[in-house]
């Protein structure tokens, strides 16, 4: 293995633990537990969070299927860290395919292998439902986010992240797609698994669902992982959408692009997390109709304006 | 070096606890207070996230099993609180609770009253004890042989395609009900083909006790028979012992007593919703309950200040004078049409455990569930507002109430002989429902015959019926629609 390689590797995995860090930051800043409780801990709190989990062992259930249930954790990992590959932090610090935004929603996919595994390992009914809905959820939103991530694709006609991102130096396609925008929300709560959407890992429900059998190192790899890809999907939607590393016009020359870039991710991470809060949980059957009856028909709405609004403003 | 490291990561790690709540059957204020007390106190979704147990009593002999359970999961090192009463203190000998100290390692106990009345206080407290907790000792848990159970899964006839059955077990710690109760659902799928209902987790045995012990004893287990609403079982005993004793209570008393069944029901209500809130993951309408909640709790008159004979105003914290604060009724009326035109709620209760008006007559249920049926579709969405409407509406009639209090004595003298020989029934509309105490003396130091007709059991009874058919969260929310209170159905 050369050490280029690793080197990259190493890094990859620090920087997504840093923007999980941030979420988990976040997560406790935009729903406290009450009214200006927003609290300088909320910066230790993750940390110790992670401290008590590393120090409680870990455990395993009565009769796990022993390796998808201690692989799952790991497979989480590393497919979160698979995707981050594909986010343009600025022009330079960016790997750059023709294929880039394809490679990122095909690599959302697997994350719903470690759930579905996490939950049938633990070998008990609440892990059982809960893999069977993580297996439904993926056609949930794949088909949705697919589309809903077209507009930036066709109106900079390339699947290339930096491309995507060129194209708005000038004009950030919020502006004249903004349905696109919150119809990519929506489906990345889906893809990420957070309330309203959160069915598989549903505390009140299914006591933490595919991960209600999980603790001590393996659920903080859990956790991590999932904070890692709401902080990718923010990523990504901050590239196709809201410019990426290009601030907004006038006050751009304020901070260098990538500190656009991550301050654009983590007002899009805030912005889902407060969503998520301000709605109740759906139900499963409800999440399904509602991805296929009524986020697919707008994605298709929104295809059609975009291709007239192409045609006609000529961007 | 490394126990310098060690005591880092120990302060660090006690940034911030993860609990995991057992509910004997008094935890209802509790634990929808303490998410809100501090910060550093987050609940967790299950015992294995958690590395802090927290049980709050009755624990019965039935429940210590799936304690001792939760407790083996807890991440270690595995520390365990307990709220509450203890069974012997204040329920006697006689009664079949269990002290956990006896087989846990219980690192600390909180306060003694965990009603409404007194839960910013006792959240406050454990809290405080929580954030500075050190203490862990290692006591070898025993093993337990689970409770083994036999569900009747569906013949292939029955089945219309070949997937298989799964029976879910729910419980007896779960979050749809306040208290241990057991829902076993054959599944099919996500949809619910049948459910059982095992219940008695939480019976204490009440009408056993009231007979075995003193007349005076009597009013502790009346208000304890439901701990979310002591006010009215206190009332209705306290009522029943006065018509024995064929004693008028002053109009004074009487005015007082209303106002605090009010205004236990408000609190209760609120409760509630913060509860069904937390189910359905609607944070910020559980922020919004909760904190109507803790301002209804703050004025709350107590069970302790109805005694036979009228009204003990040295028995309530701060006198009479406390009552509702005003514009809270107006606030809780806002909250009822906010929700009302919530299309998202709407959309997760609206259809979800529909009892018709015609059943719930028949088989004799009472309070918001009754008339959710009557007035209104009789479905989850419907019993929410029916309450929260309640709400409003209580606080409006215990202000005015307050407002124009009786001049005159606030209690009539009073004997301490036990009642003649008789029979007396009273009743009294708590916050579940009509709750119907028949009493009986035979002229001797202890009652004769006690016997509740508690709301909860006959609510409790409509699960199977009302889960059959929906989806899992839909019936989960069925369930916790019914606001059953298990204390009060176990009896």
């Amino acid at each position: 293995m050369n050490a280029g390689f690793l080197d990259t590797a190493l890094l990859t995995l620090a920087w997504l633990a840093a923007g999980a860090y941030g979420v988990a930051v976040l997560e406790r800043w935009i729903v406290p537990a009450r009214a200006g409780a927003r609290g300088v801990h909320a910066l230790l709190q993750p940390l110790s969070s992670a401290a008590r989990l590393l120090r409680a062992g870990n455990p395993l259930p009565a009769r796990p299927d022993s390796a998808l249930f201690r692989s799952a954790p790991l497979v989480a990992v590393a497919t979160v860290a698979l995707a981050a590959w594909a986010v343009p932090w600025s022009p330079t610090a960016a790997v750059d395919t023709p294929i880039t935004l394809f490679f990122f929603v095909i690599l959302l996919g697997p994350f719903v292998v470690a759930l579905a595994n996490a939950g049938w390992g633990a070998n008990g009914k609440y892990g059982l439902l809960a893999s069977m809905r993580a297996a439904s959820h993926l056609v949930a939103y794949e088909v949705v986010l697919g589309f809903a991530i077209l507009g930036p694709a066709m109106a900079s006609e390339s699947l290339s992240l930096v491309r995507i991102a060129q194209a708005q130096e000038r004009l950030w396609f919020v502006v004249w797609q903004p349905l696109g925008l919150v119809l990519y929300l929506v489906s990345v709560l889906f893809a990420v698994y957070r309330r309203p959407f959160d069915t598989p890992i549903a505390g009140s429900e299914l006591a933490g669902g595919a991960l209600a059998e999980y603790g001590g190192a393996r659920l903080l790899l859990f956790r991590a992982a999932l904070s890692a890809l709401l902080f990718l999907v923010a990523a990504v939607g901050a590239v196709t959408y809201l410019g990426g590393w290009h601030g907004p016009p006038g006050v751009a020359g304020l901070l260098p692009g990538s500190a656009w870039m991550l301050l654009k991710t983590y007002a899009l991470v805030a912005l889902l997390l407060w969503v998520g809060r301000r709605t109740p949980r759906f139900g499963h059957d409800q999440m399904l109709r509602f991805s296929w009856k009524v986020v697919l028909p707008l994605a298709f709405v929104n295809l059609a304006a975009t291709g007239i609004l192409i045609l006609v403003l000529d961007p | 070096m490394s126990d310098l490291l060690g005591g880092w990561i120990d302060r660090l790690a006690a940034l911030e606890r993860h609990y995991f709540a057992i509910d004997g059957g008094s935890g209802a204020a509790l634990l929808a207070v303490l998410p809100g007390v501090d910060d550093r106190l987050r609940p967790a979704d299950s015992p294995h996230h958690a590395d802090l147990l927290l049980v709050v009593e009755p624990i019965t002999e039935r429940l210590l099993d799936a304690v001792i359970e939760t407790y083996r999961h807890i991440a270690p090192p595995r520390h365990l609180v307990v709220a509450g009463v203890c069974g012997t203190d204040r329920y006697g000998m006689e009664a079949p609770l269990i002290r956990l100290e006896d087989h846990l390692p219980v690192a600390f106990r909180v306060g003694g009253n965990t009603t409404a009345e007194f839960v910013r206080s006792t959240a406050d407290a454990l809290a405080l004890a929580i954030r500075d907790m050190r203490i862990r000792r290692r006591i070898e848990v025993p093993e337990r042989t689970p409770e083994e159970i036999f569900v009747p899964l569906r013949s292939s006839a029955e089945r219309e395609i070949a997937t298989e059955d799964v029976v879910l077990s729910i419980g007896p710690v779960q979050t749809v009900a306040v208290g241990p109760v057991r829902l076993l659902l054959l599944m099919d799928g996500e949809q619910v083909v049948r459910a059982e209902v095992r219940s008695g987790y939480a019976a204490r045995e009440i009408e056993r006790l009231s007979c075995e012990r003193p007349w005076s004893k009597g009013l502790f287990l009346a208000a304890a028979l439901d701990p979310l609403a002591p006010v009215a079982g206190r009332t209705a005993y306290v009522q029943a012992m006065e018509v024995l004793h064929e004693a008028e209570p002053p109009p004074r008393a009487r005015q007082l007593r209303e106002s605090a069944l009010h205004l236990e029901r408000a609190a209760s209500h609120l409760y509630w919703l913060a509860r069904f809130a937390n189910l359905l993951a609607y944070d910020a309408l559980a922020r919004q309950a909760r904190s109507l909640a803790a301002a209804v709790s703050a004025g709350i008159l107590t069970a302790d200040a109805v005694v036979p004979g009228g009204w003990d105003g040295t028995a309530t914290v701060g006198g009479t004078d406390r009552g509702v604060p005003a514009g809270l009724a107006d606030d809780v009326h806002q909250l009822a049409r906010h929700l009302r035109a919530d299309r998202l709620f709407a959309l997760r209760t609206r259809g979800v455990g529909v009892l018709s008006a015609a059943r719930a007559q028949e088989v004799g249920t009472s309070g918001p569930v009754l008339l959710a049926s009557e007035a209104s579709a009789g479905d989850a969405w419907a019993r929410a507002l029916m309450r929260l409407e309640g709400v409003a509406n209580d606080l409006r009639q215990a202000t005015d109430i307050l407002a124009q209090l009786p001049e005159g004595d606030e209690r009539v003298p009073w004997t301490a002989t036990p009642p003649p020989k008789g029979a007396a029934e009273s009743e009294v509309s708590g916050p579940r429902g009509t709750l119907t105490l028949q009493l009986e003396s035979a002229g001797g130091d202890r009652p004769a015959g006690v016997h509740w007709a508690r709301p909860s059991a006959v609510h409790l009874a409509l699960v199977p019926e009302l889960v059959a058919g929906h989806t899992l969260p839909d019936a989960l929310a069925a369930v916790a629609s019914l606001d059953l209170s298990m204390a009060e159905a176990d009896g």
